[in-house]
């Protein structure tokens, strides 16, 4: 189930994330050209800028959670195999929930925060710039959930043959 | 105390596996709750962190560095570069070394100088008699040039999180780049002579000139990019988004080698590769506060002091540290967790943090392919299909050769900082 719901998030989150980032770059390249031939320069086009940016990074921490590819040191792991090798990754998935869920609650306090605030030039609330960092933990949250359930079924299908032999 | 369970906690949770920004940030968070600190505190850091514009020079290097791969940029550089030294002793080595360095001045990564150059020359140098285990080694030495010659992300980083000028960081980076390039060629040239590997091949400048106009737009990148940035035009965030706007237009419309699914791959890859770097620099910028708040940049002092008390023992140390540093784990993550706490400790020994971004940098290159676990090694090996004890064997001469350039650079700031100085 959880497979199914996060397939389908984050294949609307690559789009938007896609969609963002060529937006980004051209929108950036249109602002640079624009300040050195025609002089002008909006700093509201360069808030906005940051605003992408920061949706970008935030929510693709995920994607790459999702992709397994944010670095760590392996040698301990690699030294485990079968049922001690899914218990460490059990761990780690819960220790990495952990950090989610205080980087969630503590970024849904300072998005609150930031929706007393307005931008300097978009005159938008800061919430918008802030809620990114929730979201995003949210997201790879889901990843971790998602990793849990299959590592606990694993888990339990080896006990399950080790009784059995 | 408080120092102790954050370096403690982010110790079990690294050798535990997790990856290296969230073992910081587990340490950081488990640290502020005991001092009870609000954790809010955290996340601020996080967004202040990619909430500027120098940070975005890092998703636009790598973007322009991910599409460049996926046109015939790499193979134009190479057959210039061997056009131009395929007729000395080595000269495939050779061509290795320049054209990574050419690679180097268009992406900012040394994984993917690696991987670029070696998939073309690691099998083009078989094919003329080069042992894979050789050809496989020069690539990784002649890769981490990578991160040394601007732009680097590394050093983007370093200026994001210690807030030094990224311009005169790249400034810095292009002598001690050029002399490390330069020194694995002379050293190509003798190891080739000795051994007698490969076949040498007549200069032709006729050949010379058709693969210069064949690589034109390829060439003309570093001259857009690093002239767009010294001349003052354009700052080093702009010029990285030159960079990706001008490789997607080479790669699409005069390779026509971009199609929009694989660029949307591109993105989502460059996207990836981004975030690795600045999830770290993220969750470092509390593991560095709290380690501050400590005074542990104070204490380190102290004690660098207490062993003596001239700059010298101070970046001998720091070379050491930076060394194993850079085996374990990426460059980018190694300044973003040790510079903030380095530079505070360099000023007092009245070190130029400009000089010390340049020199944690040709350290952490260094790092990239020291055995055992110097993961440019493993790229390579992976590249060349040829075990890593062999692509170990082969690197030996450079790694030596390297930390005397290190040494060199280490002795000489003012070669280091002769360029950036000449920049106001």
């Amino acid at each position: 189930m959880i497979s199914k719901v996060n397939e389908a998030v984050f294949k609307f989150v690559e789009n938007v994330i896609v969609i963002l980032l060529f937006g980004l770059t051209s929108v950036a390249f249109l602002q640079l050209t624009s300040r050195y031939l025609l002089r002008y320069s909006n700093a509201g086009i360069d808030e906005l800028i940051r605003l992408a940016f920061v949706w970008v990074v935030a929510t693709g921490s995920a994607i790459t959670f999702r992709k397994k590819s944010h670095v760590g040191i392996t040698f301990f792991a690699n030294t485990l195999k079968g049922k001690k090798r899914i218990l460490l990754d059990i761990i780690v998935n819960i220790i990495l929930s952990a950090l989610m869920i205080t980087i969630i609650k503590a970024g849904i306090g300072m998005t609150q925060m930031g929706a007393t605030q307005i931008s300097t030039y978009l005159g938008i609330s800061i919430a918008y710039f802030y809620s990114c960092i929730p979201t995003g933990a949210f997201l790879s949250l889901l990843v971790f959930v998602e990793e849990l359930t299959k590592l606990i079924k694993q888990f339990l299908l080896e006990a399950n043959q080790e009784e059995g032999v | 105390m408080t120092a102790l369970i954050l370096l403690g906690v982010f110790a079990v949770t690294l050798f535990l596996s997790v990856p290296v920004a969230a073992a910081l940030g587990v340490a950081t968070a488990v640290s502020l709750s005991l001092d009870g600190i609000p954790l809010f505190m955290m996340v601020q850091r996080m967004m202040t962190q990619i909430n500027t514009f120098t940070i975005m020079a890092i998703l636009f290097f790598v973007l322009s560095g991910e599409i460049m791969c996926k046109g015939t940029m790499t193979e134009k550089l190479v057959n210039f570069s061997e056009a131009l030294v395929g007729h000395i002793s080595g000269g495939l080595a050779i061509t290795a070394g320049v054209a990574a360095a050419f690679f180097s001045a268009l992406s900012g990564s040394s994984a993917a100088t690696c991987a670029s150059i070696g998939t073309i020359m690691i099998e083009k140098m078989s094919q003329r008699g080069y042992p894979k285990g050789y050809s496989s080694g020069v690539i990784a030495s002649a890769g981490i040039t990578g991160i040394v010659i601007p732009p680097s992300v590394t050093l983007v980083v370093y200026g994001v999180v210690t807030g030094t000028s990224v311009r005169k960081l790249f400034a810095a980076g292009i002598v001690p780049g050029i002399v490390m390039a330069g020194a694995m060629c002379v050293l190509s040239y003798f190891i080739s002579k000795k051994k007698g590997y490969g076949t040498v091949q007549k200069f032709d400048l006729n050949k010379v000139w058709f693969t210069f106009k064949k690589g034109i737009f390829v060439l003309a990148m570093p001259i857009i990019v690093l002239g767009g940035i010294y001349s003052g035009i354009v700052t080093p965030n702009e010029a990285s988004v030159i960079a990706a706007v001008y490789a997607y237009f080479v790669t699409k419309f005069i390779d026509k080698a971009l199609p929009w699914k694989v660029m949307k791959k591109v993105l989502i890859k460059s996207i990836v590769n981004t975030t690795v770097v600045i999830f770290v620099i993220q969750m470092a910028a509390g593991f560095s506060w709290v380690l501050t708040n400590a005074r542990i940049p104070h204490m380190l002092g102290e004690l660098s002091a207490s062993i003596g008390d001239n700059s010298i023992v101070f970046l001998i140390l720091v070379n050491i540290l930076l060394l194993i540093a850079g085996m374990l784990i990426t460059g980018s993550g190694a300044v973003s967790i040790l510079a903030p706490i380095l530079l505070p400790v360099a000023v007092g020994y009245g070190i130029d943090p400009v000089f010390l971004g340049a020199l944690m940098i040709v350290n952490l290159a260094i790092g990239y392919i020291t055995p055992p676990v110097g993961v440019d090694l493993y790229i390579v090996s992976s590249i060349g299909k040829v075990s890593v004890e062999s692509v170990i064997k082969n690197i030996i001469p450079y790694l030596i050769l390297l930390l005397i350039i290190l040494m060199f650079i280490t002795y000489t700031p003012a070669i280091t900082l002769f360029l950036p100085n000449m920049i106001n």
